[in-house]
């Protein structure tokens, strides 16, 4: 095997291998704790008995019931592929530039939180919010710092996202399924009443 | 199952009627509900309580413009959209005084996950709910609907349903079998279409099996049980698979707490078929019937393990 062969091979299992998720130790899982409630304001304790952290290498975290992660230790699952709440991202640290530990929340992970957020909340207008949903960044004039930050609609005050602050810019990670206007193109099967066998 | 003028006034019913009312429920796992139909309402949506006490649950209507906003919140996990009838088997899995943190449920026939959002938020995130199907593409939109709904309680797993409790025997306090079947009841355009005899006997072998294994999987205490349901009006895929294990002594059928379902019209299990007399047990089931209730076909049971 040449030894472009060889790299690529390993390279490529790397990348397998960096999918895959382990279950954060209690440590690793306060260190996460504090910064959710030092960024947003959430109350860990409220959560810290009945939830806890998987995370992968790529920095993809999920949240569970401590119930749940228990079992797939037991039975040697691997979180990447058995949960569903994938709830942040710590692959600000490249975008921010900085080497300080970030994670932004997903839509999942903001809403999972919801109204226990208490800062680092940016509210949209209207007007935004139509822009936000087409998955293009929203230019800012607000003077905020370059963050991670949790959006909201300016009239109710609901959680809608997350973004990265960078330069004046709101960074958009809806994902191209999430956008209403793609809505019939690609979620033939999402949400649905249930078929039948 | 209906005498000839009930069912007669099913087809015509079924025929006038070819979409059902459009039903949701509002995810508690992610709005405060009753802040949220403020908010909806403003945005031009009617909301009407579904009949009984299914948590969350409304009738929705709404004029054109509002669909677009309505799909935007769709889309962002604040509701689920799900037939009326299909949000009654839950109710009776889990209640309000269970132990969450503790309770261990599995779906065996999960996908696409309504029942288990439904657990989802009825257990409050707590607790584990294994959601299993053995299909990839069901499996695929299960995961999302999940992921949407901010289910944290679930690990997803695809294994065949038979199988799947052979790999964890008496593991579950309770055991949720919502099992494929013929859908005879579902379909208002296509009633009983499309079905043969050879298709329903096949259904019901699946069924014995996944209701074999549930059996397996279920943990022998007083407080488990499993909740069997059909989509089917079909006495093979219902009455006539419980009848086979009553028979033989496995298990037992309890009567369900009908106090959820004020205002349902509903049918006691036959407890005759064809001829054949089958186990008076089964008069503790019930029968959803499409044009009492302006809903799909539901049989439902509950079912406790008699002996080790």
């Amino acid at each position: 095997m040449s030894s472009s062969e060889s790299e690529s091979k390993s390279k490529s299992l790397e990348d397998k291998r960096a999918k895959y998720a382990k279950i954060l130790p209690q440590e690793e899982a306060d260190l996460i704790w504090a910064f959710l409630e030092e960024k947003f304001g959430i109350q860990a304790e409220k959560y810290k008995n009945s939830f806890s952290f998987a995370q992968n290498r790529r920095g993809r975290l999920w949240i569970a019931s401590k119930e749940a992660l228990k079992f797939i230790v037991s039975e040697r699952f691997d979180p990447a592929k058995v949960l569903t709440c994938a709830i942040g991202k710590s692959d600000s640290r490249k975008l921010l530039q900085d080497n300080e530990m970030h994670i932004r929340l997903t839509i999942d992970g903001a809403m999972f939180f919801n109204s226990d957020i208490t800062k680092n909340i940016l509210y949209l207008t209207e007007e935004e919010e139509e822009i936000w949903y087409t998955g293009e960044a929203i230019e800012t004039t607000k003077d905020i710092t370059n963050d991670v930050y949790v959006l909201a609609k300016e009239q109710t005050k609901e959680i809608i996202g997350s973004t990265i602050a960078k330069n004046g810019f709101l960074l958009n990670f809806v994902p191209k399924w999430r956008r209403p206007d793609r809505l019939a193109e690609s979620n033939s099967d999402f949400n649905e009443p249930e078929n039948m066998s | 199952m209906l005498g000839e003028e009930e069912f007669q006034s099913l087809l015509q019913f079924s025929e006038e009627h070819p979409n059902q009312p459009e039903s949701v429920r509002i995810n508690s796992l992610r709005v405060n509900v009753p802040d949220y139909l403020e908010i909806a309402e403003k945005k031009g949506v009617q909301f009407e309580k579904v009949q009984g006490s299914i948590p969350d649950a409304y009738y929705v209507s709404m004029e054109g413009p509002t669909r677009k906003w309505w799909n935007q919140e769709r889309l962002m996990g604040k509701f689920y959209s799900q037939g009326n009838a299909s949000m009654i088997p839950p109710i009776h899995l889990v209640q309000q005084e269970d132990d969450f943190e503790a309770l261990k449920v599995i779906d065996m026939c999960a996908a696409p996950g309504s029942k288990t959002t439904q657990l989802g938020a009825l257990m409050k995130n707590k607790g584990l709910i294994i959601a299993n199907d053995m299909k990839s593409h069901r499996l695929y939109a299960l995961h999302r609907n999940l992921q949407v709904f901010g289910v944290a309680n679930t690990v997803v797993t695809q294994l065949d349903g038979r199988w799947v409790t052979s790999r964890w025997p008496n593991t579950f306090d309770r055991v949720l079998l919502d099992a494929p079947c013929s859908g005879t009841g579902s379909t208002r355009k296509k009633l009983f279409s499309n079905r043969n005899e050879q298709a329903i006997m096949n259904f019901q072998k699946k069924q014995k099996g996944l209701l074999t294994a549930a059996i397996a999987g279920l943990k022998r205490q007083e407080d488990s049980y499993i909740i069997y349901s059909t989509c089917s009006m079909i006495p093979h895929e219902n009455e006539l698979v419980l009848h086979s294990f009553i028979e033989k002594n496995i298990v037992e059928v309890e009567k369900l707490d009908t106090s959820l379902l004020s205002g349902w019209k509903l049918q006691t299990g036959l407890q005759e078929w064809k001829g054949q007399a089958l186990s008076d047990q089964l008069k503790n089931t019930i029968r959803i019937n499409p044009h009492w209730n302006d809903s799909d076909a539901f049989f439902i049971a509950k079912l406790r393990i008699i002996g080790e």
